[in-house]
């Protein structure tokens, strides 16, 4: 392998780090600091605590006035922490003006996408890991477009409710979670999140661990290996052969058996006998392609630690 | 290492290191703010819910992943509380389901500012048929018998003991899960975290082995753990955070083989039984140093990761044979594989933002599976059966190199217009093709003409070049005119659509993908694929109260693959054209407070899959299309709670649902169909169950429940 990429990447990496910052600043207006609240959250619930979804903030992460790092703890700027600084909001308009307006979240609101997420970001940054290169950045997803921060139990967290947020955006996928074989999200048993994450990671589609594969030895270790008689593809990559969204095939196969497995097998012999309706149990039933068809036979297809599996048999 | 990731290395290195710190924000006074009217958590609070479900019908798939496979009544009990004093001490837990067989449990507990602990244990039922049958009876963990009086035959039609041998078994697991976690804080800065679970799963699989080219199903057991450890600290600052980490995998399997009464008349003497190996123990453990840091111009964000792994397996090895005659006085060349895999993972991604119309991002991600397994070489005994001639196991290996990037320009306020690439290059060992090299390239647009709408579309293309193409040997020789479909060349087309529109109260959006694939050069095998999708939700928001949606989706995946019978003197060709449609629609309304009191859910959701298959074949009489595939699922979801009083609830739910499949491959397979398969004779899957319930939930301290207002 050629060694350009690398040289390409590390030359890239220290021109864009070692660059003098002051030839690359951005010219900045001088903005003038925005006032706070003189009482901080005691002069937002004057008039938001009525609000039973406001005040369930209580309830949350966000509200521990014993840590620091939260926007309640000590000394901490609490509701202004991710609203902003709402000196101005907590004047009364003038007649004919609309009230300033403090940091909104959700979609449809006043702050945009980007004001928002920077909001969280201010804190969040460490937890989110590769946020910055995700998927959800590049499409401006909103940190408020999934997680409900004033709610005790934010659903986006919740293994039996976070199908439902991620369906918002995600549709193709959830539907495939209806497909005959597939993992148990609509069950609630399994969330989106099982697999990848959604601040984002370096790995493919943000999955969880470095590969595919990787991410699927999570629960399917018994697939991992390495085998004395191996089968190629499968420690290259799952998806090779199989659909991890759903599938209308057994085992989530992207194709049954002995079709699939005649996409890269036709050694003299019975692999390359082709599957034919003539061979269902009305006419001459044929091994070779009913019940698991191939794997009838080579029922190790995933590699067989046998001495004598040389054939994926045993 | 090789020096190209040496190199990324040390600019990751010098970089962070270069890294200035960034100065706090400026200080504001909240010496005031005394949060007196903020009503943080001082007691327990939770909410507890007790009733019954009543399902009537059994059904293996309908109770798949819910645990409602039997017929008759299952408790419904969850609670969720916590509680937290004046001093930052806190608890949290979550019990669900706890009378079914998802129940699970989370406690969490821990010091604000110090530290969280969390135990969790969850359970996971995998039911898989409950229409097969078998003769074997298990004896001990890992022996499969036939009945005494059992009749063996050349083939299943001459098992005259087999129709009153059969017992139905039921076939699935239960996965267990035991997990524990640590978070532990040095101040703001430093966090140290460790992680355990344990995976125990246990039941059996429909599995199948074969003593030459007679085949069986059988009910293997399964019984093994998965352990799994993350042990590591994050260290953060204002310009970004580092995190190391160990993590560690151990899997066990009680198994080690699984021994099986053969049915047939076997083919050599002393071959009454043959045996299986099961899935090895094997353990692996990666070390890894991932992060970012905020550049301070451009808006810039640097994320890396650098990490190592292992992957091991020293498993003995089983003898050759159940058949020590045929096993004769052939050695092991090893006692077992000492099989050896490192893996390496090295990424980098970096994100900027030039001009406030301007924003790039490339990314680069090396990662290798290095097999430094030795070789094994050595004669066999098929199937326990007849002996073979020496056969050497291959070890495969791969390093794949990937470099990506994409700009995108807001043109106009309303018009962003992107551009994208990625090369993608693939070593692997031991294989037909050398080398892959992918490059791509695509197309992105993304409109915002007015502030409710967003339109976003990409298109794009691919191609894969692969290296000469040559067939390993083997025995029997492979078709040398097939190309493996992921060591070929390929074409690849793409695009996706995706359209949002919520003005006011009404949102829809519509999303739709398409993918063609086209092997150029592969004259047998798989030759073309192509999938397009799309999908569309229309939500209304009728008031603050009460909402509704309807939903759908189609999904068409179509694949030609080709084959030759026989070569190279003679062809007798043929081909297959697969297609799989996939339509769903639903729809479903949520109606809260009515008359103050009432909570009301509706949903229904319909799923059709169809599957065509059809050859075309030498002899022509032979070939044509097979059934259709199909399943067709109808869900029905009402739900009611009526508020008795601020703390109490009363719930009735009602879930239908049918669901019908046919599947030529297992239906009509008795367990003497085929002359050359046992068959456990599953089903395709047909239920139509009601499930019933009613529950009581009760809020315990805290406010109690009143009517919802929006936030602001």
């Amino acid at each position: 392998m050629t060694n350009w990429k690398g040289t390409a990447f590390a030359a890239l990496a220290w021109a864009v780090l070692l660059l003098p910052a002051g030839a690359l600043a951005q010219d900045k207006a001088e903005a003038e600091t925005p006032a706070y609240s003189k009482a901080g959250a005691d002069t937002c619930l004057n008039c938001h605590g009525d609000n039973a979804v406001v005040m369930e903030i209580f309830r949350t992460k966000h509200a521990r006035p014993g840590d620091p790092r939260t926007p309640f703890g000590h000394g901490q700027l609490q509701c202004e922490a991710c609203h902003g600084p709402g000196g101005a909001h907590t004047k009364r308009p003038k007649k004919g003006e609309q009230r300033v307006p403090v940091v909104q979240f959700g979609r449809g609101k006043a702050s945009t996408t980007a004001e928002q997420n920077a909001m969280c970001l201010g804190c969040h940054n460490p937890n989110l890991g590769d946020w910055h290169a995700s998927m959800h950045q590049d499409n401006e997803v909103g940190c408020a477009d999934c997680h409900d921060s004033h709610a005790a139990r934010d659903p986006v967290l919740s293994k039996a409710t976070q199908v439902e947020v991620c369906r918002d955006c995600h549709q193709l996928q959830v539907a495939d979670a209806l497909l005959p074989f597939a993992h148990p999200l609509h069950e609630g048993q399994l969330a989106c999140s099982s697999c990848h994450v959604p601040h984002g990671s370096l790995a493919d589609a943000s999955l969880k661990k470095d590969t595919i594969n990787e991410t699927c030895y999570t629960c399917h270790a018994d697939k991992r290996g390495p085998f004395l008689w191996e089968h190629q593809p499968v420690g290259e990559d799952c998806t090779l052969c199989h659909r991890p969204h759903g599938s209308a095939q057994p085992a989530m196969l992207t194709q049954r058996s002995p079709f699939l497995c005649q996409q890269c097998h036709q050694a003299q012999g019975h692999p390359s006998v082709p599957g034919v309706p003539s061979g269902l149990p009305d006419g001459s039933p044929s091994v070779y392609l009913l019940a698991s068809g191939c794997a009838n036979c080579h029922s190790q297809v995933h590699g067989s630690n046998h001495p004598s599996g040389a054939r994926l048999t045993r | 290492m090789t020096q190209r990731n040496t190199a990324l290395a040390l600019a990751i290195a010098s970089a962070l290191a270069a890294v200035p710190a960034v100065a706090q924000d400026a200080a504001v006074d909240t010496s005031e703010w005394k949060c007196e009217s903020c009503p943080f958590q001082t007691e327990h609070e939770a909410d507890a819910e007790l009733g019954v479900l009543y399902a009537d019908e059994d059904s293996a798939k309908f109770g798949e992943y819910n645990g409602l496979d039997e017929k008759g009544a299952y408790a419904d009990v969850n609670a969720a509380g916590g509680g937290r004093n004046e001093s930052g001490t806190y608890y949290r837990y979550d019990l669900t389901d706890l009378g079914l067989d998802t129940r699970e449990a989370e406690l969490v507990f821990g010091k604000e500012g110090m530290l969280e602990a969390t135990l969790r244990y969850d359970e996971l039922p995998h039911r898989v048929w409950d229409t097969t049958v078998t003769p074997y009876e298990r004896s001990g963990k890992d022996t499969l018998l036939l009945p005494s009086g059992w009749v063996q035959a050349g083939s299943t039609t001459g098992m005259t003991s087999l129709a009153g041998s059969l017992s139905d078994v039921d076939v699935g697991t239960d996965r267990t899960t035991l997990g524990a976690g640590l978070d532990y804080l040095f101040g703001s800065s430093l966090k140290l975290f460790a992680d355990y679970s344990r995976q125990e799963i246990e039941g059996n699989k429909l599995s199948s082995a074969s003593f030459l080219f007679a085949a069986l199903q059988l009910p293997e057991p399964v019984d093994a753990a998965h352990d799994q450890f993350e042990l590591g600290a994050t260290y953060r600052w204002k310009g970004g955070f580092a995190r190391l980490m160990w993590y560690g995998s151990v899997y066990d399997n009680s198994l080690s083989s699984l021994t099986f009464d053969n049915p047939y008349v076997p083919l050599a003497t002393d071959t009454a039984q043959g045996r299986k190996a099961t899935a090895p123990d094997n353990e692996a453990q990666t070390y890894s140093l991932d992060g970012n840091f905020l550049l301070p111009w451009w808006q810039g964000v640097v994320s890396y990761r650098l990490a190592e792994g292992t992957m091991d397996q020293d498993q003995d090895f089983l003898p050759f044979s159940t058949s020590a005659a045929l096993s004769g006085t052939a050695t092991l060349p090893r006692s077992n594989l000492n099989g050896d895999v490192s893996t390496s993972h090295y990424r980098a991604a970096l994100s900027l933002k030039p001009h406030s119309r301007v924003r790039l991002k490339a990314g680069y991600r090396y990662d290798e599976r290095d097999d430094g397994t030795a070789d094994f070489t050595s004669a066999y005994v098929e199937t326990d059966s007849v002996t073979a001639s020496a056969a050497t196991a291959g070890r495969y290996g791969y390093e794949r190199t990937r470099l990506d990037g994409f700009g995108e320009v807001r043109a106009l306020d309303w018009l962003f217009l992107g551009v994208g690439g990625e090369v993608d290059e693939i070593d692997r060992s031991n294989q037909a093709t050398d080398e892959t090299n992918e490059e791509g390239a695509y197309l992105q647009l993304r409109m915002r003409p007015w502030g409710v709408v967003e339109l976003t579309g990409r298109y794009g293309e691919s191609h894969i070049e692969a290296g000469d193409y040559v067939v390993l040997p083997g025995s029997p020789p492979e078709n040398p005119l097939l190309r493996k479909f992921n060591q070929t060349n390929r074409d690849r087309d793409f695009a996706d659509a995706r359209l949002t529109w919520s003005p006011g109260k009404v949102a829809v959006s519509l999303e739709g993908t398409y993918a063609f694939d086209a092997y150029r050069l592969s004259p047998l095998g798989l030759l073309s694929g192509r999938d397009y999708r799309y999908a569309g939700t229309v939500s209304w928001a009728v008031n603050e109260a009460a909402s509704v949606y309807l939903a759908g989706s189609y999904q068409n995946i179509a694949t030609d693959q080709a084959g030759e019978e026989t070569f190279p003197t003679s062809s007798n060709p043929w081909s297959v054209q697969h297609e799989d449609e996939f339509t769903t629609a639903g729809g479903g309304l949520v109606w809260n407070d009515v008359a103050g009191k009432v909570d009301v859910t509706f949903d229904y959701t319909y799923a059709k899959s169809q599957g065509a298959i059809e050859t075309v074949a030498v002899p022509a009489s032979a070939a044509g299309a097979f059934p259709d595939l199909e399943t067709e699922l109808n869900s029905l979801r009402v739900t009611a709670s009526y508020d008795v009083n601020e703390r109490l609830r009363v719930g009735v739910a009602w879930t239908w649902e049918d669901y019908d499949s046919s599947d030529w491959q297992i239906a009509g397979v008795e367990p003497a169909t085929l002359p050359g398969l046992l068959s456990m004779s599953p089903d395709p899957y047909k239920y139509s169950v009601n499930v019933i319930g009613l529950s009581f939930s009760y809020r315990f301290g805290g406010a109690a429940a009143e009517p919802e207002e929006a936030a602001e």
